[in-house]
Order: structure tokens, then sequence, then C-alpha cells
């Protein structure tokens, strides 16, 4: 992908006459471009094979917004990272899906959710952001702005899963519980990797994808 | 159609343009893989 986003980028720039800088962010921006529209399209695609494409996406855009404002490990390809990517987005959907189905309780998702958002109030006022050495975080006045954005976005997410158990009292929908509990997918997963035992667990899965399924010739 | 073509690759110049420069301000691009950064958007 990121051979076509260069030779996107080549095909702009020599037609546009641009230089060498503007060239390189060009090939950045349509990377970005690339990479989101191929993840959320998977994500959507596996979704809808299995009957949560709208619950997958919950999962994936909540992982992704949050993410940008606190970073976290990394994947080592593309690949990986969209498998990954994919995988704890569409899995844990099917597995809201089914549970809510089963046990449709709404005092076990309350006290699952106060539990979450304390872990990740904390976790994010003692770790976030997390950066990677391809994108360091420089300056203290990004760090704070990005901890107090990460800080936002986790109370617009207290907010949204609120607002669905408001709803699921007035109407008795699961669909309601379902979605406050993808929140919560999305939200454990970003937390745990800025954790430590994150790092961790991603750096083993990544290892083990690079060796397996995404076996490159570097 | 060379000045539509031409239309068409600057519309995406900004858009990619303007992409770059929002990741730039962020974390990590999307979910896992984040790409060499530009120095021309890094911050100084």
């Amino acid at each position: 992908m990121e051979r076509l986003a260069d030779s996107i980028a080549t095909r702009i720039s020599l037609e546009l006459n641009l230089d060498k800088d503007n060239k390189e962010v060009i090939a950045y921006g349509t990377f970005g471009l690339l990479q989101i529209l191929f993840s959320i399209g998977l994500v959507f695609f596996f979704g809808w094979i299995f009957n949560v494409a709208f619950e997958a996406l919950i999962i994936s855009f909540t992982g992704a917004v949050l993410r940008k404002y606190s970073g976290g490990s990394h994947a080592s390809s593309p690949g990986i990272c969209t498998f990954i990517g994919t995988t704890v987005c569409v899995l844990p959907a099917v597995l809201m899906y089914f549970l809510i189905g089963l046990y449709q309780n709404m005092g076990i998702v309350i006290i699952f959710g106060i539990i979450i958002f304390i872990w990740s109030y904390f976790e994010l006022y003692k770790v976030a952001p997390v950066d990677n050495v391809k994108k360091p975080i420089k300056t203290e006045h990004k760090r704070k702005l990005m901890k107090k954005n990460s800080m936002i976005v986790l109370s617009l997410y207290l907010t949204i899963v609120t607002f669905c158990i408001i709803l699921y009292v007035n109407t008795g929908e699961k669909k309601f519980l379902v979605y406050s509990t993808c929140l919560y997918a999305g939200i454990i997963w970003q937390i745990f990797t800025l954790t430590k035992q994150g790092h961790l667990i991603m750096n083993k899965i990544d290892a083990f994808l690079s060796n397996s399924l995404f076996n490159v010739r570097r | 159609m060379k000045k539509l073509n031409k239309s068409v690759l600057t519309l995406l110049a900004i858009l990619t343009t303007v992409l770059a420069a929002s990741i730039a301000s962020s974390a990590c691009l999307w979910y896992y893989y984040q790409p060499e950064e530009p120095k021309s958007l890094s911050e100084e």
C-alpha cells in the first residue's frame, strides 16, 4: 500500500510540478487515506458476514478516535495492523451480540461500565499519550494537549453509554445494551494497548504474524 | 479532458495534504501502524 501511495503521489507531483517536500506530504496523506478506507472496509465486510457490521464499526471508531489522542503500541506492517484491527473489532462485536442476547442484564452492563471507565481514566491520566519512534511527541505542550483530548473523548464515550442505557430503560430494546458493550470493547482494547502488558502482547502477536501469515522477505 | 484530469489531481493533492496535516497533529494514523512522518510535517 505504501508503494501505491508513493506512485499516486509521484503522478500528482509530476502533473502539478510540486517539490519533494510536497510529494512526501501527499504520499503520507494518500497512504493514510488508503489505510483508513481499507481498514473500515474490511471491518464492515467481515462485520456484515457475521451480521454485526454496525456493532463492529462502533468498536472500530471508538478505538480509533481515542487512539488518535492517546497513542499506543504499534504493529510492524500495515497488513498486520489491518489484521489485528479487523479481528479486535469483529470478534468482540459477535461476542457482545451473543452475550447480550443470552443475558440481557442492565445491572451487569452498568457495573462493568463503572469498572472500565474508572480504569480507563486512571490509565489515561497515568500514561497517555504513548508515542512511538516513528512519531515521537516532542513538546510538553503537545503531550498535555493530547492527554486532555483523550480525557475529553473518554468523557464523550461515557455520555454516549449513559444515553444508551437511558434509551434501554425507556424502550427495552437490547440493541442499546449491545451498543454500550461495543463501546466498552473499543475502550478496553485501546486502553490495554497503552499499558506495558498491552505492548508485550502486541509485540508477541506482531512477531507471530510476521513469521507466519505476513512472512515478508526483508 | 486534460484540464479535468488536472483539476481532479489538484483536488486529490489538497485532500491528502489536509489529511496528512490532520494525522501529523494526532498520536497515530488510525489503528496500529504508523509510517515514517515526512520531515516537513514533524514539529521542531
